[in-house]
């Protein structure tokens, strides 16, 4: 398939990485990561976060939970040590933030502002620690303060990933797009558990996890598909995608790029595959943007 | 590239204990595989998307051989595929034991599945012997089991000395029989109940077993100055270092036990 643009920057194909699922010393190890539209790297905090104890992992039909409860070293780190080789290698870098409160998001733009990262993802599925941990991605209000929040720390384009744990997609969608947003990707995970038969208590130590994988793409599909129908700004699709044929659904469904984020963790060159089969499906369907 | 690939089932037995042998066919794996490492086998069932993580048990020329206790359903659904069958594998991963600086007489301590690794490690370290390719002279192998003992055979083959224990059967318990966990059958060596020879001149050991075990030995080994290596488990999303499902404290920062482990040196790790 053809390259695309997205906010004037060209991307090689329309394949990215779902955040959190790339890591740039172990992935390239399986595949050159050169070969993809662009490498979205994890949700990064001002401080470094030390995420959520072990287990963090549970396997689900069709699916996984994590709880890794965004561990990550920090901006800081980020722009000293990931950042520099991957933009050596010319790749389109976008950024994922995550924030446990606006000023929190802020601190992290500011500072990729003065990189050359090339877009930015604001992660607002994190707890938003003062409204009682309430995700912010589930109020439209608070989507719209955090987005115009950060618009007015940088000039790089802005994606708001959305959070699927809503009743209404298409409204807060809606309130990140006036809020100024200039990109939507979606969808994040699911909120899930599941429980130890043995000791009757959830598997996962936190609790709770994320819901990931092949089971949550009709979920995924419907959601971009209203998102589409709703906003005119590109979206980026994701969500269970394991081949080319699953990327192919989601730029019928109104996406303008896809990314893999799942499949990767369990087939380590799934994103590189599935550039090559998504350029069989354009053969054999045709160019899913007519 | 490393890549997730096809290999054949050549063997997939019962061994006893509840415990399978299998043998695959994976000529760059077995090409490489150092003892601690370990590969990720898939379910060919789409449905069971992670992969499932199991200690390298042996390598030689075209082959691994891998133990697996039935535990769950990812287990029971290998235990019933076929030799000529394919499975899809990734691998070695991991950093593995390091067997080069343990002194003359080298304890390997495993619990229940722990002993697959060990198996590995101790058929090497024999061979290193053998060679005259390093500083050890001697192996002892600890062994602890919940119930039955399985591979104590095997690597009894390539220890001087060979001690079981069974928490609940001490007919499995040999030479002591009596019922218990690795710790006891260590206080019990050293009150002299059972000739251990050279017990307390142990310089190294490699223990690989469940957490409390790891961080009994931990404790034991610290007392006495022996440099110890633990072999860590964890639930893994991936196993190569991508999901961040897998890390561990140390005095050295976080480290993903699938890419920076599971072989720790046991002084850096924080133990909870
Ligand atoms: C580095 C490493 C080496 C291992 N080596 C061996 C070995 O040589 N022999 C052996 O019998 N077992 C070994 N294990 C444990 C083995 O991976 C699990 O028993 C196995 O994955 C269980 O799969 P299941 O589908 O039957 O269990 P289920 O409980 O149905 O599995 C569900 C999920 O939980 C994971 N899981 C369940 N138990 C464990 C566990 N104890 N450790 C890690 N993940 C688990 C599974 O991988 C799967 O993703 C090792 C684990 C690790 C991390
Ligand atoms: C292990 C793991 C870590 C993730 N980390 C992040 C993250 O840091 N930021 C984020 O916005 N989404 C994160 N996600 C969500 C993914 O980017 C993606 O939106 C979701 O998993 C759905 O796509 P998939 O089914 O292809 O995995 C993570 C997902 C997984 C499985
Ligand atoms: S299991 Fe994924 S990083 Fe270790």
């Amino acid at each position: 398939m053809n390259g695309i643009e997205m906010f004037g920057i060209h991307w090689k194909n329309p394949v990215t990485t779902a955040a959190g699922t790339f890591n740039a010393k172990e992935s390239p190890k399986y595949y050159n990561p050169e070969l993809l539209g662009a490498i979205t790297t994890k949700g990064v905090s001002p401080i470094p976060w030390r995420g959520n104890p072990l287990p963090r992992i549970a396997e689900t039909p069709s699916g996984m939970l994590n709880a890794v409860g965004l561990e990550n070293p920090g901006v800081d780190a980020y722009i000293e040590q990931e950042l520099p080789e991957l933009k050596q290698r010319g790749m389109v870098v976008i950024a994922n933030v995550a924030g446990h409160e606006i000023e929190e998001y802020c601190a992290v733009v500011r500072k990729l502002d003065k990189t050359d990262v090339d877009i930015l993802e604001l992660n607002v599925s994190c707890p938003n620690l003062k409204e009682g941990g309430l995700a912010f991605g589930v109020d439209p209000k608070a989507v719209h303060l955090v987005t115009s929040a950060a618009k007015q720390h940088t000039k790089k384009p802005i994606i708001v990933k959305l959070s699927p744990n809503v009743t209404n997609i298409v409204e807060i969608a809606k309130a990140a797009v006036a809020a100024g947003a200039d990109g939507i990707s979606l969808i994040n995970t699911l909120v899930g558990m599941r429980i130890d038969l043995n000791t009757g208590k959830p598997i996962l130590a936190n609790g709770t996890g994320g819901l990931s994988g092949p089971a949550i793409r009709p979920i995924a599909i419907r959601m971009v598909y209203e998102v589409a129908h709703a906003v005119d700004v590109p979206i980026i699709g994701m969500g269970g995608i394991m081949t080319g044929e699953d990327a192919y659904e989601f730029l019928l469904a109104g996406a303008t790029a896809v990314a893999v984020g799942t499949a990767a963790l369990i087939d380590p060159a799934a994103p590189v595959r599935i550039v090559q089969e998504l350029e069989e499906a354009v053969r054999k369907y045709g160019d899913p943007r007519k | 590239m490393k890549k997730r690939e096809r290999a054949q089932i050549l063997e997939n037995i019962k061994i006893g204990g509840g415990i399978q042998r299998i043998r695959l066919h994976a000529p760059e794996i077995a090409d490489t595989a150092k003892p601690g490492q370990f590969v990720n086998l898939y379910l060919p069932q789409k449905q069971f998307l992670l992969p499932r993580p199991f200690g390298v048990a042996d390598a030689d020329g075209q082959a691994i051989t891998l133990y697996y206790m039935v535990v769950g359903q990812g287990t029971e659904l290998l235990s019933e595929k076929k030799s000529g069958h394919f499975l899809d594998i990734l691998g070695p991963n991991g950093n593995g034991y390091d067997l080069s600086a343990m002194g003359e007489h080298i304890l390997l301590a495993s619990g229940g599945t722990g002993i697959p690794s060990l198996l590995f490690a101790a058929r090497r370290l024999r061979e290193l012997i053998q060679k005259s390719d390093s500083s050890a002279k001697k192996i002892t192998a600890v062994t602890g089991f919940r119930d039955t003992a399985f591979l104590v055979e095997e690597i009894s083959k390539y220890c001087d000395q060979t001690f079981v224990i069974s928490e609940t059967d001490g007919t499995q318990s040999k030479p002591l029989g009596m019922t218990g966990n690795i710790l006891n059958l260590f206080f019990a060596l050293e009150a002299g109940s059972v000739k251990a020879s050279g017990l307390d001149k142990i310089t190294g050991c490699l223990s690989c077993g469940p957490m409390p075990m790891l961080r009994a030995m931990d404790q034991w080994c610290g007392d006495k100055g022996i440099a110890l290596q633990v072999c860590l488990e964890a639930r893994m999303g991936c196993g190569m270092g991508a999901c961040v499902g897998c890390t561990c404290e140390t005095t050295v920062g976080k480290k993903k036990i699938c890419v920076d482990g599971p072989v720790f040196d046991a002084k850096e790790v924080c133990w909870v």
